[in-house]
């Protein structure tokens, strides 16, 4: 009888195991995925732990503890209030309720872009069933669209989706982030991620070209983009071809995630809103707010130079933005785009 | 100080960010972001009494991004392929990668193979012998690290730094007889980089 039993249980598992080779690449995209997911987090705690390490200084770094030893020597060099704020982001886990307490009457200059971005940052999207959802609706989309298949960095453009939607399920003035997802009905979760699934679909079909083979889309809204800065701020265009630095290099993950690596969430379904009522949003408005973006620095991009230019555009300072620096650069986009929208093929000459 | 361009490539979440990330800033995180298009980090490394500067150009591994690959091989000093030990396809991958490499610039680059995660060494599937025989019918330099504990990162670093500096001094060994010898410029500038005119008829993408 248990001989049987595991003969029957090692069957399916082979088959599992067959089925995963086939299926290889998608296991391994669902895998990405589910990092993917999880990455902010940590990212940040890592960015924390890279500016204690600068810190530390370059002296000794033989052994653990003489590490925490010189670490608490320069807390001491630091303002009281810096203190109390490193004592909870050193944590192995940052408890996020001190963190808050602390941040409501202001968080010190050097640590606030740390700690919004900590603040900002979601535990949510780390529960099991929230998890699902985004496998799910990855998944499901990558069968249906062989085309393209999953790319790395679609997960990054159900974010926005998840987050709009889901406060239809919690009561306005909760936080997303406190709810405990066990307690919303397992219809709302399936609703939940229908809407998702449909809406992300939706999207994706104005702009599939983008994850096809050599990627089309990111080619041409690239060229576009070049075009344009060549034709609007010739001397920025010329730092940059001085500096050997291509759009390519830089503008390709803005074209791919669609600025969702760039922005904190907030601001981008703020820019997501003026996208979807474009009438072509994600794929044209969207290149003019890239030059627009770019053209925003473009002072500061001059003042670099050789390699800097590239850390600079790889990391711009566009994280921390309000709402104000964002309205300048999308009135510049507009403006740009009712000039020039139907001048495209006169730029390209 | 001298830069160089070294460009880290091979199949996704074998670990080049993480790679990177343990040399720059000697950290690991378990659940780095997948890389999309390419990142660009730079550090300066002391070997044999010379600092370096390193330009590391870190490839999205995904099949979807694979066509951007080639130009960031075209002017790199060396190139790292970096496959993960416990994942037998990302071992046989490194067949392509040599290949997108060879396409470009033929024998005149310095590469290097990096079998990632020993930490896992219970799921290892491709042994060293194995990444030895490889490496060492090329021509190749290789190396076993884990970007998780550190293991050989900073060796791996180093060798780079060494074998780039002993490349660079070649080279410059080639144009200092001919200036003595007062051959025409255009005698040196090939002698710098053979490549180089070939790979101008040759541009363009996938």
């Amino acid at each position: 009888m248990s001989k049987k039993k595991t003969k029957v249980e090692k069957i399916p598992e082979k088959v599992k195991e067959k089925e995963q080779e086939k299926e290889k690449p998608k296991s391994h995209s669902k895998k990405k995925i589910n990092q993917s997911l999880s990455g902010k987090k940590t990212k940040k705690k890592n960015e924390n732990e890279k500016e204690n390490k600068k810190k530390i200084t370059k002296k000794s770094k033989k052994i653990e503890k003489e590490k925490e030893k010189e670490k608490e020597k320069i807390k001491k060099t630091i303002s009281s209030r810096e203190q109390k704020f490193l004592k909870v982001l050193d944590q192995e886990i940052i408890e996020i309720e001190n963190l808050r307490s602390l941040s409501w009457s202001g968080i010190p200059k050097r640590l606030r872009s740390l700690t919004w971005k900590i603040l900002l940052d979601s535990k949510l999207i780390q529960n099991p069933k929230i998890n699902n959802i985004y496998k799910q609706v990855l998944y499901i989309w990558s069968v249906r669209h062989p085309a393209s298949g999953y790319v790395q960095g679609m997960n990054d453009l159900v974010t926005p989706f998840f987050y709009t939607f889901f406060q239809d399920y919690i009561k306005e003035e909760q936080d997303p982030e406190k709810v405990d997802v066990d307690k919303i009905p397992e219809e709302s979760l399936l609703n939940l991620e229908a809407d998702i699934y449909w809406c992300f679909t939706k999207l994706l079909d104005g702009i599939q070209d983008n994850y096809t083979f050599a990627n089309p889309g990111i080619q041409r809204m690239i060229f576009d983009m070049q075009n344009f800065i060549h034709h609007i701020d010739e001397p920025l265009h010329k730092h940059l071809i001085k500096n050997d630095v291509q759009f390519l290099q830089f503008a390709f993950r803005w074209m791919n995630c669609l600025l969702t690596r760039e922005f904190s969430s907030d601001l981008l379904v703020r820019l997501w809103d003026t996208y979807f009522a474009e009438s072509d949003g994600f794929a044209v408005f969207h290149v003019f707010v890239c030059d627009s973006i770019l053209v925003y620095f473009s002072k500061e991009i001059q003042k670099l130079s050789e390699q800097n230019v590239l850390v600079f555009l790889q990391k711009l300072p566009i994280y921390e933005w309000t709402e104000e620096e964002l309205k300048i650069v999308l009135a510049q986009a507009y403006t740009w785009k009712i000039q020039y929208e139907h001048a495209q093929s006169h730029l390209k000459n | 100080m001298e830069n160089f361009k070294i460009c880290f490539m091979g199949d996704q979440s074998v670990g080049k960010t993480s790679i990177i990330n343990r040399f720059i800033y000697d950290d690991f995180n378990i659940n780095s972001q997948s890389t999309v298009g390419v990142d660009f980090l730079s550090k300066t490394i002391f070997v044999e009494n010379e600092s370096v500067r390193l330009h590391l150009w870190d490839t999205a591994g995904q099949e979807r991004f694979r066509c951007l690959i080639p130009s960031y091989v075209r002017n790199s000093s060396l190139v790292v392929i970096v496959f993960d030990i416990t994942n037998k396809t990302s071992f046989k991958s490194i067949e392509f990668w040599m290949d997108t490499v060879q396409n470009e610039r033929g024998d005149d680059v310095i590469v290097f193979l990096v079998g990632n995660k020993t930490d896992l060494e219970d799921e290892r599937q491709v042994s060293l012998e194995k990444l030895e025989k490889e490496a060492n019918k090329n021509g190749f330099l290789y190396l076993e690290t884990s970007a998780k504990t550190g293991h050989n990162v900073k060796q791996l670093f180093r060798k780079i730094g060494i074998s780039i500096l002993k490349q660079n001094k070649k080279r410059k060994e080639l144009i200092k007889p001919e200036l003595d010898e007062n051959t025409s410029l255009m005698n040196i500038s090939l002698n710098i980089d053979p490549n180089k005119l070939k790979q101008k008829e040759e541009s363009g993408c996938c």
